[in-house]
């Protein structure tokens, strides 16, 4: 059943009819998940500017903390290809376990460089992933956090001294021997995951990066998100200046990242209708108490609270030609949709469902610009 | 729809019209005056009032990887103060492709071109641009980094097949020219060079910026395509860089070339600063060699970030940042680096910068062949155009900034002593008819049937910033998109592009190649025109026959 209403099948005329009542009675609407293609994205970002609502993603707590660093440090970074061809020294900062498929794409192709893997935290899994023989050199101190050890690794890189007490004599020797390690690359790189990191954390690995790169060739892996994350931001920003979370205040596109948190605000209930986009997984939101809501979601997708509307929409990477960020190049990139798939999906995009609903609260097309 | 532009003072260069007439348009093209007693559909009465094609920006970053890195390094200094008018989504959200669109409109610009799209990013560039309305647009592909061309150069795969992979790229990413910028820079700064000439060797491929940007260059004119190699030279910013810069002038050999944003490299080592104006130097050369045209990127003062692709200058210039806070990366060809900066004033050096390229400017024998540019963002924002149009024009203008600003400066400088002042007809030159002949767009920058109707009209008055902030009427493709300065409704142009010729069997090594280096094929380059979503979001224009 691809359209509900309340629960009930429904024609999709009339699903989007509802959905466009739901959204124009909120004073505060918010546009939420945001997992979807380019053309989704410009899509919400126009009915969001119509609506003046907020604007999240779904990675936004991950995507806040490069974010941060992004505009108050700046960073030096690396595409994934050209680190994956060049990087002969890897630091792995955090578990990354759930990244070991993207770590073995990046990292683990046939005729990469040998390469030094030194460990912050690493999962084995990631470790392994890595493609190089031997175990990693591992930065584990014992009692001492990732992040602790990280700013403890980061001042004896700058030559800087450390709490001994705290870390023991080998815990030091093994921060020392790290840092001569990775001052001996000739193109190294730092790997993160933002989802798994404090924003200190991030911060220091960025700071670590510059550092390093003072002597030798240095720069960073950021893990992109999930869900066209990466691409929504980049879609966000051309469009609006900034990038999510975003909103419309008196119309002006504005960045305020606690302002427009979409989870803060519906779980304050400031919040008062929203528009839920899950194209990519399967993914209802994690709200427990939910204002009004228009879900539109790849197939499969079980809600713990029923969403006043529901319209089932085609899988940008699965279904539909779609452009997408690519977490390996690092780019936008067209992803075509495998032969026949597209024309057996009988859903409609992202963007054209949101379209009809701008179309009808407008009265004009939101497609044509 | 048949239009009138009734008795403009209208300035043609290109047919070398300077005189009260007529322009009329119909179906989206300038057309001939139609026979006694036909009745058009629309007349405006521009008596009094300059007509000009639309104008023409060769050099402007408003689109891609490294402009929406700056959007988010510096959220700060583009706060929103004003909602849109209805109609015009996002045309107020501050640095965003709808404001840039609107701005250029507003000055009656109807074309920029993105002279630095990595070949990797052009897919995003040529989105950011669909989203850039009113304007036609065009995009320079940036090779002389990138592994490929490094790696079919050290395995001497000769000049065809250099021809032939420069060709794909460009027809491939939807290019209309090939940039090449710190050619082979980018490369070493990955093997931890930090300065590079052009003599310099990458280490790991063991070419010099001078065979790279050569090898490009004959490419370029292999393909036929229009414009010529859009070259960004060695040592951005560096004092004694004028040297530099004659030597890739030398360099060329006769063949066509383009040189952006030359203030940056007009730089002598002279004085007790070791800085000095090489504007003169840089005339020289110019008029010994006719088959180098220039672009100046003239600097004003204020607040601004600069963007380039030249990764190993923009690490060199972080310790400038204001505010202080950058971005530097690398790709699988050029990377690039953001670095905000303040031209203050009050600094020796910046105001120098400002007089060497109003100098060079001013200094210059053929406007044909010296382009206006601010190299957006790095001299100074695209929003500054009609300022400097004024400073050009009026002497009195340039003498009430030149009493503002450092003695020690403007002593360093030919500037203060040069009289001349720019004529419309020179500024129409400038900034339209050169452009599009430079940029092989025989169908803009002039009025002459046939020609797009993209017009701007503009009031006459001595005060040249007020009257190129806001035209009064700005026409795209026939339809009236501006008056009084503000747009009246979006349309969205096109993106103008070559398709080279070139042999097919290049593909399949280019795929192997991308393939080895970073499990990628050529698809990595390619924008399908599906993937913009707007309707014909291409033009393409011929080659040299
Ligand atoms: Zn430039």
């Amino acid at each position: 059943m691809s359209v509900r209403i309340d629960g009930e099948a429904a024609s999709f005329e009339d699903a989007v009819e509802r959905a466009a009542a739901v959204l124009s009675a909120g004073r505060a609407p918010v546009v939420a998940g945001l997992g979807t293609d380019i053309a989704g994205v410009r899509a919400a970002l126009k009915l969001a500017e119509h609506l003046r609502a907020a604007v999240g993603h779904r990675a936004a707590p991950a995507l806040s903390r490069d974010l941060a660093v992004l505009s108050e440090t700046g960073i030096l970074f690396v595409t994934p290809t050209e680190a994956g061809r060049r990087a002969d020294t890897v630091l792995l900062v955090g578990d990354l376990a759930t990244r070991a498929g993207w770590l073995a794409e990046v990292f683990g192709r046939d005729g990469a460089p040998a390469r030094t893997v030194v460990s912050l935290g690493a999962s084995a899994k990631a470790a392994a992933a890595m493609g190089t023989e031997g175990a990693p050199l591992s930065l584990a101190v014992k009692g001492v956090g990732v992040r602790d050890t990280l700013l403890a690794l980061k001042a004896r890189v700058g030559g800087r001294p450390v709490d001994e007490k705290r870390l023991g004599r080998s815990g030091l020797r093994d921060l020392d021997n790290a840092a001569k390690t990775l001052a001996a690359a000739k193109y190294g790189v730092v790997v993160w995951d933002a989802a798994g990191l404090d924003g200190l954390s991030v911060e220091a690995a960025a700071g670590l990066v510059r550092d390093l790169n003072a002597a030798a060739r240095y720069a960073a892996v950021p893990f992109p998100g999930d869900d066209n994350a990466a691409g929504a931001v980049l879609a966000c920003a051309w469009t609006t200046g900034f990038p999510p979370p975003l909103g419309f205040p008196g119309g002006i596109a504005t960045h305020d990242p606690w302002r427009f948190d979409v989870d803060r605000m519906v779980a304050s209930g400031e919040a008062d209708a929203a528009l839920w986009i899950s194209a990519m997984t399967p993914a209802a939101p994690a709200w427990t108490e939910a204002p009004p809501t228009v879900a539109l979601v790849a197939a499969g997708t079980r809600f713990v609270m029923p969403p006043a509307v529901v319209i089932e929409v085609r899988r940008a990477d699965r279904t539909t030609d779609a452009v997408l960020h690519d977490a390996r190049t690092n780019t936008l990139t067209p992803v075509a949709a495998p032969r026949g798939k597209a024309a057996a999906d009988a859903l409609p995009t992202v963007a054209a469902v949101i379209a009809a609903i701008h179309l009808r609260l407008s009265g004009k097309g939101g497609a044509s610009c | 729809m048949l239009i009138r532009l009734k008795d403009g003072h209208v300035i043609d260069p290109a047919h070398d019209r300077d005189g009260i007439d007529d322009v009329w348009m119909q179906d989206g093209r300038i057309v001939a005056r139609p026979p006694r007693g036909t009745e058009p559909d629309a007349v405006y009465d521009v008596a009094g009032k300059i007509v000009m094609a639309g104008g023409i920006d060769i050099h402007s970053h408003v689109a891609g990887g490294n402009v929406t890195l700056s959007r988010l390094l510096l959220p700060e200094l583009h706060e929103g103060t004003e909602a849109p008018p209805d109609g015009q989504p996002f045309g107020t959200a501050r640095w965003s492709s709808y404001e840039t669109g609107r701005l250029y409109a507003r000055m009656g610009f109807t074309t920029v071109v993105e002279p630095a799209v990595a070949p990797s990013q052009a897919l995003q560039a040529h989105l950011e641009l669909a989203d850039l309305p009113i304007l036609d647009k065009a995009t320079l592909s940036v090779l002389g980094n990138d592994e490929v061309l490094l790696g079919l150069m050290r395995d001497k795969a000769g000049r065809d097949a250099i021809a032939d992979y420069v060709g794909l790229v460009v027809a491939k990413s939807r290019a209309i020219g090939v940039k090449c910028i710190n050619a082979g820079g980018s490369a070493a700064f990955k093997d931890n060079v930090r300065t590079f000439g052009l003599d310099d060797v990458i280490p790991s491929y063991g070419l010099s910026s001078r065979q790279i940007f050569k090898a490009l260059q004959q490419a370029v004119v292999d393909l036929r395509i229009r414009h010529p190699l859009h070259l960004h030279c060695n040592n951005l910013g560096v004092a004694g860089a004028i040297d530099t810069l004659v030597e890739t002038i030398e360099a060329a050999d006769g063949l066509p070339l383009h040189l952006a944003h030359v203030q940056f490299y007009a730089y002598g080592s002279e004085g007790k600063r070791g800085f000095s104006s090489g504007a003169q130097q840089l005339i020289r050369a110019l008029n010994l060699n006719p088959n180098v045209t220039v672009d100046v990127g003239q600097v004003m003062f204020g607040q601004t970030v600069t963007i380039s692709s030249d990764s190993l200058r923009q690490y060199s210039a972080n310790a400038l940042a204001s505010p202080n806070k950058w971005i530097v990366w690398d790709g699988e060809g050029n990377g690039g680096g953001i670095v905000p900066f303040h031209y203050k004033a009050s600094n020796v050096i910046n105001a120098l910068q400002w007089a060497i390229g109003l100098e060079i400017f001013l200094s210059a024998h053929d406007p044909w062949r010296v382009f206006f540019t601010t190299d957006h963002p790095n001299g100074a924002p695209f929003t500054t155009y009609p300022k400097i149009l004024h400073l050009l024009m009026d002497r009195d203008e340039r003498a009430r900034y030149i009493a503002g600003l450092p003695k020690a400066a403007m002593a360093l400088s030919a500037l203060p002593s040069i009289t001349r002042e720019f004529t419309l007809q020179e500024v129409a030159i400038m900034t339209r008819a050169a452009p599009a002949r430079l940029l092989g767009l025989t169908d803009r920058g002039h009025l002459s049937p046939g020609a797009i109707a993209d017009v701007s009209v503009y009031t006459d008055t001595t005060d040249r910033t007020a009257m190129f902030e806001r035209a009064a009427l700005v026409f795209k493709d026939g339809n009236l998109v501006v008056r009084d300065g503000e747009v009246t409704e979006y349309r969205f142009g096109r993106a103008e592009t070559v398709e080279p010729g070139f042999d097919k069997a290049i593909v399949r090594t280019i795929d192997g190649r991308l393939g080895d280096l970073y499990g990628t094929d050529t698809r990595q380059f390619t924008v399908p025109a599906g993937a913009i979503g707007r309707d014909e979001p291409f033009r393409v224009h011929p080659c040299r026959s």
